[in-house]
């Protein structure tokens, strides 16, 4: 009887599905993905209401409460909290500040030494309320003039300094977009004209995308770039630049095209004026591993081969040095997956070298689907100990070889909605 | 008619050794249309001719013999020039193509619809590119782009590329770009290559534009603040199209920073004039060569320039490492110009010879500099292959072909 009269305190104290599908505005996009974060929070245990909500709203954002539903599902622990604070304080510094929010959980930040040392020094003044913590994150390192990136290693935050880190506040803040544990800028625009003889040209505004993930969500790459809706500042849909033709595709010149990219969006436009954007929604999928396979190959002299039902990782010296030099080889054979299919997965590689030989620590590759394995190269150095080049330059004799390979990788759809891009 | 008939089967089926030494008779003759005319028919001929005509070399003499060797250096160059004859009307285009594809050597792709394309064609002594062209034009619905191992005609709205052509060349511009950031400080492209029989022996192309202006009279290839007036691209391709290579088509572009697009006025650029420059091999000059050098410790390169010299050497699981040791100086390879350089080759004992992966092109070498190389290099050698000789070789003589362009009412808007 008890637990009957607490379950049902508990239901009229949380929002109502429907009072917070009331609250998805397409005037208000910060309340309406606030409103959908907890709708999806809610569905744990009220499930089949927030379902019945999903088909009332307005048909963008019904396909984000959908998606975001069966992210959670489908990532658990890695779909990523909606954790929201209060952050306020006056004259303390930047890294006083991230330690605050690093307290929070899912928002461990890693402040290095150097960081504090050659990072922002200059206190300054902060009033915010009820925000997504990573939101916090973000204003506080834009008026710090630090970038702030996930590491998956570490599980936080780590932070560098923008090439003006000294500026002085009040700095302009950008626009972003947040939602959860998702930080986007405002879309960088770069120009184009083309003339390509096929009609009168035109130019393109082309708005590259960046999404930045939360560690708890560690992708590893990203695609399907979708431009869902852009339109101008007359509320007129906006025209989408057919892909590019060229009479000589695949060939690496020493002068790069300019090409949209495949996280870029490119719009035609008959002349470069200055105008906006009035809204753009968008949505891309990052690719999140349900875990990191470690291959470690200890001693090479002894054991060049590292594997399990995965892969099979082999170290060799090269068959020939080529233009950089004498790099050992690391071969990497997919057992489960073909290697076409692990095509642009990118891993991590761990290296140790003899004592000041100055290698480098890490490196890394990425699946080129091509032939049965992967073939890739080590930095200048050698299995050999003392080995030397025909020219009778010493090697440097690598050690230890670790290679971490992404598994499992699941799809983390993630949505966006910016107003008032400016283009000029 | 059927005796004319009978004559022409009988020249068809022709052994080519002896059609190149009725050829090279004709060499010789008084009448110059009947010179001219053997000329252009031993190079029309291409590479299947070159040895005949190198054997024949020895055994000619006087004008005749200066003749052939300007025909063999031509043909060492530019290989086979794809020409076509050709009349079809209303034909699919995957006929026309096995066509195109045996005439010039250079295999061709049809994507999607384009195979089953009715086209129609009259070429008589055509170049492959404008065959091409001309059909894609005709059609208005296919457009074709170079691979670099095939020359593909795909379903697309057909872009008339602005073109020149010369001696079986052909320079064509892909597109003109500016790109710009929200600040200002446009960057101007010009994507553009160069098309070659296959296999020509191209070493060097410089390209440089003069003018790109539109009607309101505004240069947009000329620097805005100081330095010359002229866009420059350079992409020495130093000596690596081998004899056996396949290879037709260089791509090329050029970059500036800071370049204005052409204003809002502007309705059309009115001209685009510039030169482009293309070196090829007539042949080869040896500068220093080490004979038999897989077996040897090692062999000390000269005092004199240019030299050649081995530090070490070992084999490896099919790839040759050689330590080579090479150096010139400007009176050594005066008659490269200022722009080319030598290359190490390995020649191989069934005559044909390689390039190592690993030979980065070399700038040319100044009045009082020393060049001096002092490299790993690395052949990959096939199954059974043996070496003959590592040499320093130079190319020699450079035949230099001039492609002025001139392209008019561009439209900008």
């Amino acid at each position: 009887m008890h637990l009957v009269a607490f379950a049902l305190a508990l239901l009229q104290e949380s929002p109502a599905p429907r009072a917070l599908a009331d609250a998805v505005d397409e005037r208000n996009v910060a309340g309406s993905f606030r409103a959908i974060s907890e709708l999806v929070d809610l569905a744990d245990t009220r499930g089949v209401d927030v379902e019945k909500e999903a088909a009332r709203l307005p048909a963008f954002y019904r396909e984000v409460l959908l998606s975001e539903l069966k992210s959670k599902r489908v990532l658990g622990d890695r779909f990523g909290r909606g954790i929201r604070m209060d952050l306020k304080g006056t004259g303390r510094d930047l890294w006083d500040y991230l330690e605050e929010i690093g307290r929070l959980p899912g928002m461990a930040v890693k402040i290095e030494e150097w960081n504090r040392k050659y990072g922002l020094t200059t206190p300054f003044d902060v009033e915010l309320k009820d925000v997504w913590a990573i939101e916090a994150l973000a204003r506080v390192c834009d008026i710090g003039r630090h970038g702030f990136s996930p590491s998956w290693m570490d599980k936080a935050w780590s932070f560098n300094r923008g090439w003006d880190g000294v500026s002085k506040p009040p700095v302009p803040q950008p626009n972003w977009f947040f939602y959860r544990n998702i930080a986007v800028r405002q879309p960088y625009v770069r120009w184009r004209k083309l003339i390509d003889f096929s009609g009168p040209p035109k130019w393109r505004a082309i708005l590259g995308v960046s999404v930045t993930l939360g560690p708890e969500t560690p992708a590893v790459m990203w695609k399907d770039m979708k431009a869902i809706e852009v339109l101008g500042e007359d509320g007129k849909v906006m025209k989408r630049a057919p892909a590019e033709d060229t009479a000589i595709p695949g060939f690496e010149s020493n002068s790069p095209s300019g090409v949209p990219g495949p996280m870029e969006i490119a719009l035609e436009l008959a002349e470069r004026t200055e105008s906006k954007i009035s809204r753009l929604r968008c949505s891309l999928v990052a690719c999140v591993p349900q875990e990191r396979r470690h291959y470690v190959i200890d001693e090479p002299l002894k054991k060049a081969t590292a594997g399990d039902e995965y892969f099979e990782v082999t170290l060799r010296e090269p068959v020939a040095p080529d233009s950089w030099g004498n790099s050992p080889e690391i071969h990497v054979r997919p057992k489960r997956a073909s290697h076409a299919d692990l095509a642009g997965i990118p891993c991590t590689v761990l290296y140790r070298f003899e004592a000041n030989s100055g290698a480098p620590g890490a490196g890394g590759f990425v699946f080129s689907g091509k032939g049965e394995s992967m073939v890739a190269r080590t930095p200048f150095g050698t299995l050999r100990p003392g080995a030397r080049l025909p020219g009778g330059e010493k090697l440097r004799q690598l050690l230890r070889v670790e290679v971490i390979i992404p598994i499992g990788l699941q799809d983390r759809p993630v949505f966006v909605e910016f107003r008032d891009i400016p283009l000029r | 008619m059927r005796t004319a008939c009978l004559a022409l089967a009988l020249l068809a089926l022709q052994d080519p050794a002896d059609k190149v030494r009725a050829l090279v008779e004709k060499l010789g003759s008084e009448e110059i249309a009947e010179r001219d005319a053997a000329f252009r028919d031993l190079t029309r001929m291409g590479r299947a001719a070159l040895p005949e005509m190198q054997r024949l070399l020895a055994s000619t003499a006087g004008e005749s013999k200066a003749r052939l060797r300007r025909a063999v250096e031509r043909v060492t160059a530019y290989g086979t020039p794809p020409f076509i004859s050709l009349k079809a009307a209303g034909r699919p285009l995957r006929e026309i193509a096995a066509d195109l594809e045996r005439q010039s050597g250079i295999p061709f792709r049809l994507i999607g619809t384009a195979t089953d394309a009715k086209v129609s064609v009259a070429a008589d002594e055509t170049i492959v590119w404008k065959v091409v062209e001309d059909l894609c034009r005709a059609r208005g619905d296919l457009m074709y782009r170079f691979q670099n191992d095939a020359i593909e005609v795909y379903p697309s709205k057909f872009r008339a590329l602005p073109s020149v052509d010369r001696e079986g060349l052909r320079f064509f511009i892909d597109r003109f770009i500016w790109d710009g950031a929200p600040k200002g400080g446009d960057h101007f492209r010009q994507h553009g290559a160069l098309l070659t029989p296959p296999g020509a022996r191209v070493v060097w192309i410089g390209v440089k534009v003069d003018e790109v202006t539109d009607e309101q009279g505004n240069n947009l290839a000329k620097k805005e603040e100081g330095g010359e007036g002229r866009l420059r691209w350079v992409e020495p391709d130093g000596f690596e199209t081998l004899p056996g290579s396949k290879k037709f088509v260089y791509p090329l572009s050029f970059h500036r920073l800071n370049q204005r697009a052409p204003s809002a006025e502007a309705t059309k650029i009115a001209t685009c004039r510039g030169t482009v420059v293309v070196q090829l091999a007539g042949g080869e000059r040896i500068l220093d060569g080490i004979p038999e050098p897989v077996g040897k410790t090692s062999r000390p390169a000269r005092e004199e320039l240019p030299s050649l010299g081995i530090t070490a050497w070992r084999m490896q699981e099919g790839w040759l490492q050689v330590h080579v040791a090479a150096s010139w100086d400007e009176p050594s390879v005066r008659f490269l110009g200022h722009k080319l350089s030598p290359v190490v080759i390995l020649r191989l004992k069934d005559g044909s010879w390689m390039t190592p992966n690993n030979w980065h092109s070399q700038s040319g070498v100044s009045p009082n500099e020393v060049r001096r190389v002092n490299n790993i290099l690395n052949f990959e050698l096939h199954e059974g292959a043996a070496v003959s000789a590592l040499e320093l070789v130079a190319p020699d003589p450079v035949i230099t072909i001039e492609m002025h362009f001139d392209f008019r009412d561009i439209p900008l808007r």
